[in-house]
């Protein structure tokens, strides 16, 4: 074990605490503008660690990953639009709690949950690696196949006030999904001709487009009736009062680190379904699922508790096996074979040093989180509702477009994000959330690819469908389906049968629900 | 109220006019660079664009090379991404721009050739690219996992001739060099195989690691780093590769093919020659940095010094070889 | 509600026409689309014949009177800013990044500011947006070297 004191010992270098905090707030900052996420900012930042020693290179680089995964939920709270595709779930509640005049509240649960969920999810790198990344391999196609219709039953969740406007938003951005190059064949599909569409719809303009046009809008059309964005309330004691509402439910943030981290694992799920997931379970154990999209800070915890465990996920199988679990741990991986480290286990014998010490940064990461997060949390969610919606709204679409262009350098994707903010904002008039459009496009590559490669591997053993329905971890995932799908109905049911429960919740989803 | 009104639009005009003020200064001094260029090249930071994600391969190299460059080439260099369309977005996109050298992308074959052969519109042509150098090759090998029955080729193929389609091998996508080494080996051997495409070399690596799939195609970094885990058949060189010197090649075993993914750079057709030439001496000189030579080579690549001339023939080559073998199977 | 059985029309035909155009596909490449193109049309028809009991035309009546009573958005300000917004990523690489950011930032608060605003305050919030691009700008094209386009300008 001296690799692993050693390792302790130069974690705890005021030099290295000095990279790790400044990554950390490079990353919050990056993370918190629509439109940059955590691989653009790994990616932006590769050459600037080409000259440093590789210790100082990967701290920087982790603080820089735990940050703008973390850094995600202030766009997410303050105007609505996920900074990172990871905090798609933090909006559902942190906004709702924002427009109440809370969004420093929402910031400091989603302090807490962060730096929580990334503790616990680095435990699990630290001490389960091998044995995590092993289980990993079994996700097959036909496992990520199911995991994706798994992911497509949170719609329901997700959408209470109309489950058939949810699922038709998901089924339209499954069929988004499906435009460029087909996986097998190499069809192009719904490209018309044009060069720009056979890349297919990237997902970061898509998000943005879908979330963030519409508030602009919103805001714009509102303008006459609010000065701001968002109140803002100040409240004294926060974290204390917060910490005792969150500690009564350790459960919770367990259980959604937890679900983080194993989502993370798998490779190529990634944490940008981790929040979703773990969001779903919350609404689906809680005693009081109707509070979930009005501002629960239950709703918070879960997706960041989630989405923030999933950073240490994602390195399981990376340091491991050399594979990513997210695009941001793939850039990671190119910086590692930049310093001439092969992730495998030349890792943990050879590197062993420098290896525990980045696992080691990412705790430190994860505590510094919590006094940086809070400070420039309040300076954020002040800053924001003090602007005027006159200042507010060109500047976040200036960013819109600034985030679109850069992710690939592309000026198409910039009108792809223009376009879907058009459909999302005359879609949001219609009563169609923006929240399962995205679920869908996420989803959609990932479920098709799990299903022609299965189809392609049942043909070849002569069983062609029953590749699908004989692995365990896919009967696991069936079973989790069908529970997940059945459960608002089962739900509705429980509910009737306690009439005393339904006429105390008059809220008007329950309401619109039973009209359906 | 309408005094102030006429403020505001007085403000909005003055700001207008500051504008563009400030874009005809930027305009100038873009101008002036201009024509500075043609008297040295380069005279200002040139944009090395990489067709591929962050954090794969050709990023990789190109991150290797960056520094050397710049020493060479007196620059900055910028490396930016452009991924997209197996790299047709960035060739399109580097074909429809300004042909002054400044920009150039990495130039990997297969895909560079193949895009334009199976797309109605690829937004370019292999010929609207200029090659100028070719610095590497990442050889193709076949393995099986380390408990297959397999232990040579000739047994997986007399297997796979015997149970048509039975056999899965896991590779990096439709259209890509896997795909075509596929093809060729069926083509060759007289057997099907079933082709599972991921979407990239690490994924498929996870499908053929998780024992999801029978073989695997890939390229030799990966089968250097992954080697424990696997029996590696043949390997796509021509002579034995220095990083798997027990691995025989498919040429030895009797199938007369060669696989691998090449890569360099490329610019528009009309840059101008001394430009081209210019910038091959950079890569040249990059390219014999014994340094780097060692570094890359022990990542599991094969390095070269092939120049322009010598790089435009080869590409002519293998896109002749690439439309027989495309044409033969049905896939044109 | 009217709005439901428009998105309904709308959606059914988006499915109709993936379903079409996919069928030119090869089988493979065709399944998910398709599949996917099936779920959306017959889901269209579900929100075709919710919108058409009678909870939903009570729904809809709460909801106009909902409308009616509350504030309704500024609908010339959305499509004007929508017009600017538009025109702003059009020009991005005839005029160039900066240009044309500052050009529409500037734009769009006037086009926002409040008829009773004072020419200061719009002065001041377009001095702030202008700085603040110019800073993002720089950031961009200096310090992460981010090639954004550079058009006739800069």
């Amino acid at each position: 074990m001296p690799a692993v004191l050693q390792a302790v010992l130069t974690v705890l270098h005021p030099l290295n605490l000095l990279l790790i905090s400044i990554g950390v707030t490079a990353g919050i900052g990056v993370g918190a503008l629509p439109g940059l996420t955590a691989t653009m900012a790994i990616a932006l930042l590769v050459p600037f660690t080409f000259g440093m020693n590789v210790v100082h290179a990967l701290v920087l680089l982790g603080g820089i990953y735990c940050g703008a995964i973390y850094g995600g939920s202030y766009a997410a709270i303050l105007i609505n639009t996920p900074g990172t595709p990871a905090a798609i779930a933090t909006t559902f509640d942190g906004f709702a709690l924002a427009r109440k005049g809370h969004a420093y509240r929402a910031i400091v649960v989603a302090t807490i949950a962060s730096a929580i969920g990334g503790l616990v999810g680095v435990f699990f790198l630290l001490f389960l690696s091998p044995p995590l990344a092993r289980a990993s391999l079994r996700f097959g196609p036909p496992e990520f196949f199911w995991l994706t219709v798994f992911g497509l039953t949170i719609i329901a969740t997700i959408s209470p006030k109309s489950t058939v406007k949810g699922l038709i938003g998901g089924a339209v951005g499954l069929l988004i999904g499906t435009i460029g190059i087909a996986p097998i064949e190499g069809n192009v599909r719904f490209a018309f001709g044009t060069v720009a569409l056979q890349n297919g719809i990237t997902l970061i303009p898509a998000l943005i487009g879908l979330f963030c046009l519409p508030e602009i809008l919103d805001m714009i059309g509102s303008r006459y009736h609010r000065e701001t964005a968002i109140p803002y309330r100040s409240q004294r004691h926060m974290l204390r009062r917060v910490w005792r509402l969150m500690a009564r439910k350790p459960w919770l943030l367990l259980r959604s680190s937890v679900i983080g981290t194993v989502i993370g694992i798998v490779p190529g799920a990634g944490a940008n379904i981790a929040g979703m997931v773990s969001y779903n379970e919350a609404v689906r154990v809680s005693k009081t699922p109707e509070k979930f999209g009005h501002g629960a800070i239950d709703g918070i915890t879960a997706s960041e508790a989630a989405n923030n465990a999933g950073v240490a996920g994602s390195l399981v199988p990376l340091l491991t096996l050399g594979i990513p679990g997210a695009p941001p741990a793939a850039v990671l991986l190119g910086a590692l074979l930049l310093k001439g480290m092969r992730p495998g286990a030349e890792l943990f014998t050879v590197h062993a040093a420098v290896t525990y010490t980045f696992m080691f940064s990412l705790v430190i990461a994860n505590i510094v989180l919590l006094p940086l997060g809070l400070m420039l949390g309040r300076a954020a969610s002040k800053v924001v509702s003090g602007l005027p919606i006159t200042l507010l709204a060109p500047l976040v679409f200036f960013l819109s477009v600034i985030g679109s262009f850069s992710i690939q350098n592309n000026v198409a994707d910039v009108y792809v994000m223009l376009a879907l903010g058009v459909v999302g904002y005359i879609g949001r008039r219609a009563g169609f959330q923006p929240g399962p459009i995205v679920l869908g496009l996420i989803l959609g590559a990932m479920c098709e690819q799990g299903l022609v490669q299965s189809i392609l591997m049942g043909r070849a053993a002569g069983t062609p469908l029953a590749i699908f329905f004989t692995r365990p971890i896919s009967l696991v995932l069936i079973a989790l389906t069908v529970v997940s799908a059945a459960w608002p109905m089962l739900a509705r049911m429980r509910q009737r049968h306690t009439p005393a429960v339904a006429a105390a919740h008059t809220h008007p989803i329950v309401e619109e629900k039973r009209d359906a | 109220m309408d005094r102030q009104n006429r403020r505001g639009r007085s403000v909005v005009l003055l700001t207008v006019a500051l504008a563009v003020l400030f874009a005809l200064i930027g305009a100038m001094s873009v101008a002036a660079a201009g024509a500075g260029e043609a008297q040295s090249y380069p005279s200002r930071a040139v944009n090395y664009v990489i067709p591929f994600d962050a954090g794969g391969q050709s990023d990789i190299t190109a991150q290797y090379q960056r520094e050397a460059l710049e020493r060479v080439l007196g620059v900055d260099v910028v490396i930016r991404h452009q991924p997209g369309a197996g790299g047709a977005l960035a060739w399109a996109a580097l074909a429809r721009g300004r042909a002054d050298g400044y920009t150039f992308a990495g130039n990997n074959i297969p895909h560079i050739i193949i895009q334009p052969l199976v797309r109605e519109n690829a937004g370019y042509q292999t010929e609207d690219l200029r090659p100028v150098y070719m610095f590497q090759t990442t050889p193709i090998g076949l393995a099986v996992a380390a408990n297959s029955p397999f232990d040579t080729l000739e047994e997986l193929i007399e297997h796979a001739r015997a149970n048509p389609g039975r056999v899965t091998v896991s590779g990096s996508g439709t259209h890509s060099g896997h795909h075509l080494a596929i093809l060729q080996l069926q083509y060759l051997s007289d057997t099907e195989f079933t082709y599972i495409p991921a979407t990239g070399a690490a994924p498929s690596v996870t499908n053929f690691l998780g024992g999801h799939t029978q073989a695997i195609l890939a390229n030799s970094d990966d089968l250097v780093q992954h080697q424990d885990a696997m029996k590696i058949l043949a390997i796509g060189t021509a002579e034995r590769f220095h990083a798997l010197p027990e691995v025989p090649t498919f040429i030895e075993q009797g199938y007369d093919f060669t696989a691998g993914i090449d890569r360099g750079v490329t610019v528009a057709k009309d840059t101008p020659e001394e430009i081209v030439r210019a910038l091959e001496a950079a890569f040249d000189a990059v390219s014999r940095d014994r340094a780097l030579v060692a570094e890359m080579e022990a990542l599991g690549f094969e390095m070269h010094q092939t120049g322009a001339d010598e790089f435009a023939a080869y590409i002519e080559r293998k896109q002749r070889e690439i439309t027989t073998v495309l044409a033969e199977l049905g896939e044109l | 509600m009217r709005r439901d059985r428009v998105a309904a029309a709308i959606l059914f035909c988006a499915g109709l026409f993936g379903w079409a155009e996919a069928q030119r596909y090869g089988t493979l490449s065709r399944l998910f689309p398709q599949v996917v193109a099936v779920a959306l049309m017959l889901l269209s028809l579900i929100l075709l014949l919710q919108s058409l009991t009678a909870g939903a035309r009570r729904a809809a009546v709460a909801y106009r009177a909902q409308r009616a009573a509350g504030e309704r958005p500024d609908a010339r300000g959305v499509i004007l800013a929508l017009l600017v917004i538009v025109a702003w990523t059009l020009l991005l690489e005839l005029l160039g990044f900066w240009t044309t950011s500052v050009l529409a930032f500037a734009l769009l608060v006037y086009v926002l500011r409040a008829p009773d605003q004072r020419a200061a305050t719009v002065w001041k919030t377009i001095f702030a947006g202008v700085l603040l691009v110019t800073l993002f700008v720089l950031l961009f094209r200096i310090t992460l070297r981010v090639p954004l386009p550079e058009g006739l300008f800069w």
